[in-house]
């Protein structure tokens, strides 16, 4: 107790690690980690629950900011224009990859090399209690019988309930009014409060508020079930033309620039590596319904670029682009 | 409520220049969506830069009556709105701003306190270096090391 | 089961090391509070990390502890050189530094001191007693409800004008177009971004309302360089219970709004402390001096309120696992950090984590008393400082501060811009203090509006018709009607016949 102690006075009066040995390799000198989303989110939580594992790792302590705004492209930006010395990280989402089809920025994870893919989530379809529906079956036909007279809560373009909602589009019809909001948890809020009746969300911010029974889960959005929500159908069984698209989900990763000397990158993909392998990550990152990737370098390309071809296209379908995934060398799926 | 306040010198300039601007964010306001709907993402910043206008324009209208400064020359105004003191501070307060990222923040603010100091004192440039040097290094600690706020470092060091 | 309920919350006021991590927290909250720039977001932000491998009681008390004391320490500068130290501190600068110019700083702060505490200790009891309720209410509130509740905010323009109403309207939507610049949260359509990737994150409020109140009066204040610094009286500085018994049922309505402003999710201590100001400047009939000349009733109000938000903020993420304010969702993050999983499940699961937190909370008030009260008088006297020194350390202050948001230089140059803009503002009759309301009421306005439009599909008439027929919103509703009737002349006249008619009468 008392050493923790000690420590808290140490935290406070002095938050550092003293003059850093100048040692020969990489890294030499603290480094910055920049957050794609505000503190307290989804990205800021994943982010910020790795570094301590990393620091001790590295030798070195990373400096955190969180950088939200303009759907993450403030925070592309930013590091895009840091030097290539390996000693800025990104922390991010999966937003960037449809920055260029929705015009917000021409930096995506192609100027960046995953250093790490930690885990992607997995997105439900909730409902208020108070509403008729036991399946998304029973909503998607109220919404044919009345179109535009139900209200799906929205975190605005290229959140996951835009995509989700642009997908529902794409395979049926599907009639909605979309009400966007800050993000996940305030959605969340208005659904509970009765200000919206459906929202597409991540499990993560969804979970809690399912086993409380204070929403309703109306579908997966996955090809199969998940072991964490028994029972739940994915959305699949009754609207097979979803299949093509899944598995669909947000990612958290780390990156670098591309351009960053292959040194610093291997110890960087080493690192992260074995702190997203750490036990308590682990448990935390699934405790949070999400499913663990730990992959870095080709494999993580492939990923990305898979991801973004998937979501660009089935978001140009359903008319929310402003540009097309042509224009920018996007493969259709 | 009647104001009968005199003006100063280049108050009425002053609302000229922030009605020009209004009306500029006005236009700008209607580029980003126009009337498309009633709910569109321009509606507030144009109802924002019209009651801008219209409000300037109010105060404009009120202040007619107003009895115009006992002196509305040039002179006046930098005698009495922006007198040479300011306008020194603000230059080195420029120059501040522009060393803040070459030089590295403690030389930008150490060069500061030391220069706006000794400029505001008028003089006693040992006592002004000595609270520059106590400041700084104050400030440094408080935020660089306790709070670990990333302050703009020279890359040449 | 009660007496569990009184074990968990005597766990941080026995245990030795949970009873001093809370007092490290508060006492480095009060100067993080202080120091604008440095906000308690950023500093709990900092603690998830360096907290990462402690229990998790351990954290939470650290938190609650620089929680609690920082949202007191904003008052601190705002008193003494009229720079927020936070967002919730700015209606506490109205009436807080007239009062510091007329040598009374010392009085300022322990008056502001013990009406936080009693703020804070208003929150906490709400949150042990109605926690359940006070969130199934704050969960009523539809996007429609917080556009009427900005606007009941935004009509504080009308008193905090000055000499001229219409060009306190004009600053305050200027304040409401700086809050609109950059990416539209709703559809990322950008809004007088001019092509700058710089500017699509928008100007953070906190970099204008350094610019606007901190360095745009250092630049008036060198126009009386020469003249000597207040003195500033510095013998009775812990308010006597009687001045106290004066300030406490103010104290006690305005935490009331404090509490339930806190524990709406979307609204926090900066908005509670606005409102209390407002409400308090309407209702209180005989301020100890006009509002915005040092009123103490103009510190009493927001204090009280800010620090009741804590509490109030405290209630959504206990009982549903929601963030009442920024400060509960990075609380929230380190919950889970810690393997705790927030929701409405927390406290079936964790159950000794309600009455420990309002245990910790009580506990971290208290500290803030203790250290509040102590150092006024080397803070007051910071004031006697002469003028050619504290203006340049201001200005730095400014810049860091500013700098230290996050990390950008663009900011300083924001916050440079806007206090020469409020140097001549000032000079020529605006005030500033209806552009940060515009600033932190602008956005909310803009979104809630959209929003409740949305909902109704674009449809005026049913908008209209929404205004109404729900009683939680109608109350609203009559409230800015009744709020607007009153600042007519009319009703004036009409309240006095009333009056007179009420004497002679009865």
């Amino acid at each position: 107790m008392n050493t923790r102690l000690l420590g808290a006075v140490a935290a406070l009066a002095l938050l550092t690690t003293g003059p850093a040995g100048h040692a020969a390799d990489y890294p030499t000198k603290d480094l910055q980690g920049t957050i794609m989303w505000g503190a307290g989110g989804a990205t800021d939580v994943v982010a910020r629950a790795i570094t301590p594992i990393v620091e001790p790792l590295l030798g070195q302590k990373i400096v955190m900011v969180n950088r939200a705004g303009g759907g993450g492209a403030i925070s592309t930006a930013f590091v895009a224009a840091r030097p290539s010395d390996g000693y800025s990280l990104l922390f991010g989402a999966e937003n960037p990859q449809l920055h260029k089809v929705l015009e917000l920025s021409q930096i995506d994870y192609a100027d960046f090399y995953p250093v790490n893919i930690m885990a992607r989530g997995v997105a439900v379809i909730v409902a208020n209690n108070d509403t008729p529906w036991t399946s998304f079956k029973d909503l998607a036909e109220d919404a044919a019988k009345r179109p535009g007279e139900i209200k799906m809560g929205s975190t605005g373009p290229g959140g996951l309930p835009h995509v989700v909602g642009s997908l529902l589009k794409t395979v049926i019809d599907f009639n909605v009014t979309s009400v966007p909001f800050d993000g996940e948890g305030p959605g969340i809020t208005a659904l509970l409060g009765g200000h919206v009746d459906f929202m597409p969300s991540g499990l993560s911010a969804a979970a809690e508020h399912i086993k409380a029974g204070r929403v309703k889960v109306l579908a997966v959005v996955n090809n199969e079930e998940l072991a964490s929500l028994p029972g739940v159908q994915p959305i699949s069984t009754d609207f097979p033309g979803f299949s093509k698209y899944l598995p669909w989900g947000p990612f958290y990763g780390v990156f670098v620039k591309r351009d960053v000397p292959d040194a610093a990158k291997a110890k960087l993909v080493e690192t992260f590596k074995q702190a997203a392998s750490t036990a308590s990550y682990v448990e935390m990152m699934e405790g949070r319904g999400n499913i663990m990737m730990n992959i870095a370098g080709d494999e993580a390309d492939a990923f990305l670029k898979k991801w973004q071809s998937t979501t660009a296209w089935v978001l140009h379908e359903a008319g929310a682009t402003k540009a097309s995934p042509e224009t920018f060398g996007i493969p259709k799926p | 409520m009647n104001q009968t306040r005199p003006r100063l010198p280049g108050e009425r300039a002053f609302t000229l220049v922030l009605l020009a601007f209004s009306l500029f964010l006005l236009v700008q306001a209607f580029r980003i969506s126009g009337f498309e709907s009633v709910s569109s993402p321009g509606v507030f910043p144009m109802i924002a830069a019209l009651v801008m206008v219209v409000s300037l324009a109010a105060a404009l209208f009120r202040d007619r009556a107003a009895p115009p400064p006992s002196d509305g020359g040039p002179a006046a105004f930098f005698r009495e709105v922006t007198p040479p003191v300011l306008l020194l501070t603000l230059a080195l307060i420029v120059a501040l701003m522009l060393t803040l990222e070459p030089a590295g923040f403690p030389f930008a603010a150490g060069g500061f306190l030391f220069a706006a100091i000794l400029l505001l004192q008028r003089g006693r440039p040992v006592r002004a270096a000595i609270v520059a040097a106590v400041a700084l290094t104050a400030i440094y600690v408080v935020f660089r090391l306790v709070f670990q706020v990333v302050l703009p470092e020279a890359e040449w060091l | 089961m009660e007496g569990s309920a009184a074990s968990y919350f005597l766990m941080s006021w026995l245990d030795p090391s949970l009873l001093a991590l809370t007092a490290a927290g508060a006492l480095a909250g009060v100067y993080i509070g202080a120091i604008p720039g440095l906000s308690v977001t950023m500093a709990v932000s900092i603690l998830i990390s360096f907290t990462f491998s402690w229990e998790v009681n351990e954290a939470l008390a650290l938190m609650g502890g620089v929680f609690c004391g920082g949202v007191y320490g904003g008052s601190r500068t705002a008193i003494l050189l009229n720079i927020p130290g936070a967002p919730s501190a700015i209606a506490t600068a109205l009436d807080g530094y007239p009062l510091a110019q007329r040598g009374e700083a010392g009085r300022a702060i322990g008056v502001s001191t013990v009406t936080s505490v009693i703020g804070g200790l208003m929150g906490v009891a709400a949150l042990a007693i109605a926690a359940p309720a006070i969130s199934d209410f704050a969960l009523k509130f539809a996007p429609r409800d917080y556009l009427l509740l900005a606007i009941i905010g935004i009509l504080l323009v009308g008193s905090l004008s000055g000499e001229s109403l219409a060009k306190g309207v004009f600053a305050g939507a200027l304040g409401v177009l700086i809050g609109m610049v950059g990416l539209d949260p709703m559809t990322a359509e950008g809004r007088f971004t001019f092509g700058q990737v710089s500017l699509l994150g928008g100007i953070p409020y906190v970099a204008a309302m350094i610019g606007f109140f901190g360095v745009a009066e250092a630049l008036v204040q060198l126009r009386n360089l020469n003249v000597a610094p207040i003195k500033q009286k510095v013998d009775r500085i812990v308010p006597g219970w009687s001045v106290i018994r004066k300030y406490i049922p103010l104290s006690i309505r305005s935490s009331a709004i404090g509490v339930v402003i806190g524990a709406l999710p979307g609204t926090g201590g900066d908005i509670a402390a606005l409102m209390a100001y407002d409400n308090a400047k309407r209702t209180v009939k005989n301020p100890s001096r006009p509002f915005g000349q040092g009123a103490y009733e103009g510190l009493v109000a927001p204090e009280s309120a800010n620090n009741a938000a804590i509490g109030g903020a405290y209630i959504p993420m206990l009982t549903l696992g929601l963030p009442g304010d920024a400060v509960t969702a990075v609380i929230i993050g380190a919950l889970f950090i810690h393997g705790l999983k927030p929701g409405p499940m927390l406290m079936i699961e964790t159950p000794h984590l309600f009455w420990f937190t309002v245990g910790n909370l009580t506990l971290a008030n208290l500290f803030t008393l203790v250290f509040g009260l102590t150092g006024i008088r080397v803070f007051a006297k910071m004031m006697e400082c002469p003028r050619a020194i504290l203006i340049p350390l201001i200005i730095v202050l400014s810049v860091v501060g500013t700098y230290a948001i996050q990390n950008s230089v663009i900011d300083v140059y924001w916050m440079l811009a806007f206090g020469v803009l409020g140097y001549f503002m000032k000079l020529y009759g605006y005030q500033v203090g209806p552009v940060i309301l515009g600033v932190i009421l602008g956005p909310l306005m803009d979104v809630s509006y959209r929003r409740a439009m949305l909902s109704v599909r674009d449809d005026p008439a049913m908008f209209a018709w929404e205004l109404v027929a729900n009683p939680l919103t109608l109350v609203l509703t009559l409230s800015i009607v009744l709020l607007l009737a009153s600042q007519t002349p009319a009703w004036g006249a009409a309240t006095a016949r009333v009056r007179r008619w009420r004497r002679n009468g009865g």
